[in-house]
């Protein structure tokens, strides 16, 4: 399992800045965390954004997001309406699978923590460091923590070749993956964010 | 005039690179540096170049600096976390090491000890912003230094990408290097001068040196092996022709990075050249190609 925590709700905004409307999207949490609290997070998330004055083209709460994205979106074609982006309160693995399921511009709301079963999951599912600090919104919903060889955050090194790692032709270039979402979503700009060294003392609860 | 100055009086710069051996033996290495030493304006050190395991950049670094050629530390990601990586700045301060320059490094598992902990701490834009911050006083914490460097630092880009993507990247990632503080750039190495030429056009805007990378050819074998295994080089079928028929491999090897170096004049504002072994034959390469 994954505790997911939002995210100061000025970075949320941030990332909503050019948005004119937004579909909420919050996972409905795993067996033990984040279950309680999910309508009134929702609701909370809701009233804050529409008081800035951003539509809500609708909200659904809905399980497994990590597993069953694409289901997920299908089953919600009808209400989604044509948000500018989706805002996803889910974990790292819930946002990355909603944003390879949507050719829609999806922000992650919350930084994700592990606890102790959760260090099973991140491993098996093995595209969420729990990092603690997600930096999904940045890089197209891909995380260069788990898709770059060396976790690089501010681009690829100069060992891509033919869009494959230096280390192996098997492994894709993370960064080129990265690059070609942000241009299908006319985001480029957003890769000249910098993005700061991540907080070790977080990462390491994994371990 | 060291490396800084040099480039500061816009003349046209010229680096070049030793790789230190593996073990103790600095004969050879310093024998080269002072054939090539008042020839060129600066000389990389590189830092376990392919993830080899060998002597370090800053003991180099700080023995030429003895024998008065100035020293520009290669500092890569790969081996130090943050820690080390800020320590070993100072030290490289404190020895009179003036130039670094910030990269990634390759992946250790390219290299003779793939087992190993591949680091990345750091990437080159947040190692590039802590030596600014460094030379500002400061560590990345912004606890204050007592005593403090000013380095002059550089990156590295690559401008052979072969994809889109990996190119278009690169351009964005030379922006980001540029902000968090890189005052020249080094290149991969350049064997077609028209695809450089369209790299400069988009790097022009950055006003920010460039020296364009010279590797010298040995055979046409070398040359098909860095077609195939080294990422953003690209060595033509033409050249890779005269190098095959030629009698006196060093003789055409020197008049193609001579020819390079010419083309290279009008684009950008030095040289940055790889001999990769040959460092003896630089001195010839230059006067073949006037400078």
């Amino acid at each position: 399992m994954i505790i997911f925590e939002q995210k100061p709700f000025e970075e949320i905004l941030g990332y909503l800045a050019n948005d004119r409307s937004v579909f909420l999207l919050r996972c409905k949490g795993c067996a033990k965390v984040n279950q309680a609290d999910a309508e009134s997070d929702l609701m909370d998330m809701k009233e804050k954004i529409e008081e800035k004055g951003i539509d809500i083209t609708g909200f659904a709460i809905k399980g497994l997001l990590c597993v069953k994205a694409r289901s997920v979106l299908e089953d919600l074609t009808e209400t989604i309406g044509n948000p500018s982006s989706i805002l996803a309160m889910a974990c790292g693995l819930g946002v990355q699978s909603v944003a390879e399921a949507t050719d829609k511009v999806v922000h992650p709301a919350c930084n994700s923590f592990a606890d102790k079963e959760s260090l099973e999951r991140g491993k098996r599912e093995g595209r969420c460091r729990i990092c603690g600090d997600c930096v999904l919104e940045f890089t197209g919903g891909i995380c260069p923590l788990t898709v770059c060889s060396k976790r690089l955050l501010n681009g690829p090194c100069g060992g891509s070749s033919g869009g494959k790692c230096e280390m192996s032709k098997e492994i894709d270039c993370g960064w080129v993956l990265i690059y070609e979402r942000m241009k299908k979503l006319d985001r480029l700009e957003v890769l000249k964010a910098y993005l700061a060294p991540k907080d070790y003392r977080k990462i390491q609860k994994l371990t | 005039m060291g490396f800084r100055e040099a480039l500061d009086s816009k003349k046209f710069v010229v680096t070049a690179e030793i790789g230190p051996i593996k073990g103790t033996d600095v004969q050879e290495i310093m024998e080269n540096a002072e054939l090539i030493k008042g020839k060129v304006d600066a000389i990389n050190v590189t830092d376990l170049q392919s993830s080899v395991m060998r002597l370090g950049s800053m003991a180099v670094c700080h023995l030429l600096k003895d024998r008065e050629i100035d020293p520009i530390l290669q500092l890569t990601c790969r081996d130090r976390n943050r820690l080390a990586l800020q320590s070993d700045l100072l030290s490289a301060w404190v020895l009179g090491i003036r130039n670094v320059l910030a990269l990634t490094g390759d992946h250790p598992t390219l290299g003779d000890h793939p087992q190993a902990m591949p680091v990345f701490d750091l990437d080159s834009v947040s190692l590039l912003r802590v030596i600014k911050r460094l030379n500002e006083g400061f560590d990345m914490m912004g606890n204050e230094l007592k005593g403090v460097a000013d380095f002059f630092p550089g990156a590295v880009v690559n401008p052979g990408a072969d994809t889109e993507a990996a190119f278009e990247m690169q351009i964005i990632k030379m922006e980001k290097k540029i902000e968090a503080g890189a005052r020249f750039f080094q290149t991969q190495g350049i064997f077609d001068l028209d695809l450089f030429e369209g790299f400069m056009k988009r790097a022009e805007d950055f006003k920010t040196p460039v020296l364009g990378g010279v590797i010298l050819l040995k055979s046409a074998g070398m040359a098909r092996f860095m077609n195939k295994n080294v990422a953003g080089v690209f060595v033509p079928d033409h050249l890779i022709k005269e190098m095959q028929e030629t009698k006196d491999k060093v003789k055409t090897s020197i008049e193609i990075a001579a020819r390079l170096i010419k083309g290279l004049k009008d684009l950008c504002e030095g040289v940055h050249i790889m001999a990769i072994g040959w460092e003896k034959r630089i001195p010839m390469v230059l006067e073949e190609a006037g400078l």
